[in-house]
């Protein structure tokens, strides 16, 4: 393959990405906590998980992942918060209702992140910067004045997410053929999106220690040495800002998982977690219209070795006691009986749920399915969890509500 | 007119779930309803801002969350879109920090 050059064309998309954000929605609504060190975390006890330290907390060294009582050493007056799901999920509709107002692309990346495509509405006289600064200014005055984001701006979607990742928090940077060059001569492989320190160690085995090197390498290098793949040309591609990553996914299986608050080897105990685990996916798989002929179980023991099992169904299924009833022979197959510290299900080989075969012997899944909707529709109207299964009962702070990571669009 | 009562609150936000009276005003042309004044447990406490707004969903009931303060203290009030009642959900002493 000749040399190709890098792309030239006016950048038409935008990355935006809110700062800390359960830290800063939190600092938003609760005036009091902003400008503190905050962190977000799953739990707030010593081995909580930090979900979002604040700009504050960054700023000290605490970082996402770390646990409660290490951003303590840091700092011993932290302040530590649970998420507002509610709360997080009005504000990622209000922004990406303010994205709507200037192209009809948005592109939800995650709960805080998403691309504006101007392709549909893009002129040679769009000035993106101008918009990119009254995005932000309509963050601060529609949504609060403690919000604030990164804006990238480039030819497409892997350059204008590092744009956006340049100065962090509140910046705004633009990408193009003429300043390409110079941005990777500032930044680390590791600041691509899509290089972690494995593959950096790959690309250093073959000569290449920087993103500037990265650019330089040959298409047939990248190709046929160092990723061995189709994977090399696309990262040809994409450091060229040449887009090759507009595809859009689609679900292939709706999983839930939990972290136990008190580790237990209790069947009881675990059944009743697995059961809510259950309904959780089920409502979403029932959502999408959609049915399930595999499922999936994985328990993380306290001992930190783990177990899985998988299996294909005969049936495509949907309703909260099938899937359970199905978790369960596989949750009886563990080898080992162990105190549990996380259980993981998930239901995959989707359908859609139009074509319903249905079956000859009266199994009673019909009755399942109608019982299973009605029971949707009552949690609908009176809220998540009115109507239960018996074995849910009195578990009403366990496997509560949190934001997925990861695309948002069912959330 | 308002008397200044000095009560502590803990660092950590201390839930109540009180139902409180609510002085509130609509303005017809920003359409926004703003608490202005509430009364809990014998004490007035005049709102100064509006933090952050946003409704809840309980299946088809809509809780309207207000995030306000005082300038001292934080709120978080709900009105029950079904019967109109207000509840003082959370408060938080800013003082304290």
């Amino acid at each position: 393959m000749t040399d190709l050059m890098i792309n030239q064309n006016l950048p038409h998309l935008m990355h935006v990405d809110l700062n800390s954000c359960f830290a800063t929605i939190e600092q938003q609504a609760y005036p009091h906590l902003r400008g503190k060190p905050i962190v977000i975390a799953a739990y707030k006890t010593d081995k909580g998980c930090i979900l979002s330290p604040s700009i504050e907390a960054k700023k000290l060294g605490i970082k996402t992942g770390m646990r409660v009582f290490e951003a303590k050493q840091i700092y011993s007056n932290i302040i530590v918060r649970n998420t507002d799901p509610e709360l997080v999920r009005d504000v990622n509709s209000k922004f990406m209702k303010i994205f709507q107002d200037y192209s009809p692309k948005v592109i939800p990346k995650s709960i805080d992140e998403a691309i504006i495509d101007f392709s549909p509405v893009f002129s040679e006289t769009t000035d993106l910067i101008t918009i990119g600064k009254e995005i932000k200014s309509r963050l601060r005055k529609e949504i609060g004045e403690w919000i604030s984001c990164n804006v990238g701006i480039a030819t497409n979607r892997f350059l204008a997410k590092l744009a956006a990742s340049l100065h962090k928090p509140d910046g705004l940077d633009f990408i193009d053929y003429k300043n390409l060059k110079q941005v990777y001569s500032v930044v680390k492989l590791t600041d691509l999106n899509g290089i972690n320190i494995r593959f950096e160690l790959r690309l250093n085995m073959n000569g290449i220690n920087n993103p500037i090197d990265f650019f330089q390498a040959s298409e047939s290098l990248l190709r046929k040495n160092i990723f061995q793949s189709i994977a090399g040309y696309y990262w040809y591609m994409r450091l060229r800002g040449w887009e090759i990553d507009n595809f859009e996914s689609t679900r292939k299986s709706f999983g839930q998982e939990y972290s136990l608050k008190e580790k237990t080897k209790d069947p009881e105990k675990l059944k009743k977690i697995i059961m809510k685990l259950c309904e959780k996916m089920g409502r979403r798989l029932r959502k999408s219209n959609q049915l399930s002929s595999a499922i999936h179980l994985g328990i993380l023991y306290q001992d930190y070795s783990f177990w899985h099992k998988g299996k294909k169904i005969d049936q495509s299924i949907s309703s909260t006691k099938e899937l359970f009833n199905n978790i369960m022979i596989l949750f009886f197959l563990q080898p080992k009986i162990n105190t549990v510290s996380k259980i993981s299900v998930s239901c995959f080989s989707l359908t859609k749920n139009n074509n319903h075969q249905l079956t000859l012997i009266d199994l009673g899944e019909e009755k399942i399915n109608k019982i299973s909707n009605a029971l949707d529709k009552i949690n609908d109207r009176f809220g998540e969890f009115t109507m239960i299964p018996a074995t849910m009962m009195n578990m009403e702070d366990t496997v509560i509500d949190r934001i997925a990571f990861g695309k948002s669009g069912l959330l | 007119m308002f008397t200044t009562i000095i009560v502590t609150f803990p660092m950590e936000n201390e839930k109540i779930n009180e139902k409180i009276s609510v002085i509130t005003v609509f303005n017809q042309e920003t359409g926004l309803v703003m608490p202005k004044k509430i009364h809990w447990r014998n004490r007035d406490y005049l709102i100064k801002s509006l933090a952050y707004y946003h409704r809840v969903h309980q299946g088809k009931k809509i809780i309207h969350v207000f995030n306000v303060t005082d300038g001292n203290l934080d709120f978080r009030l709900s009105l029950d879109g079904e019967n109109l009642h207000w509840t003082l959900e959370e408060i938080y002493d800013r003082s304290n920090d």
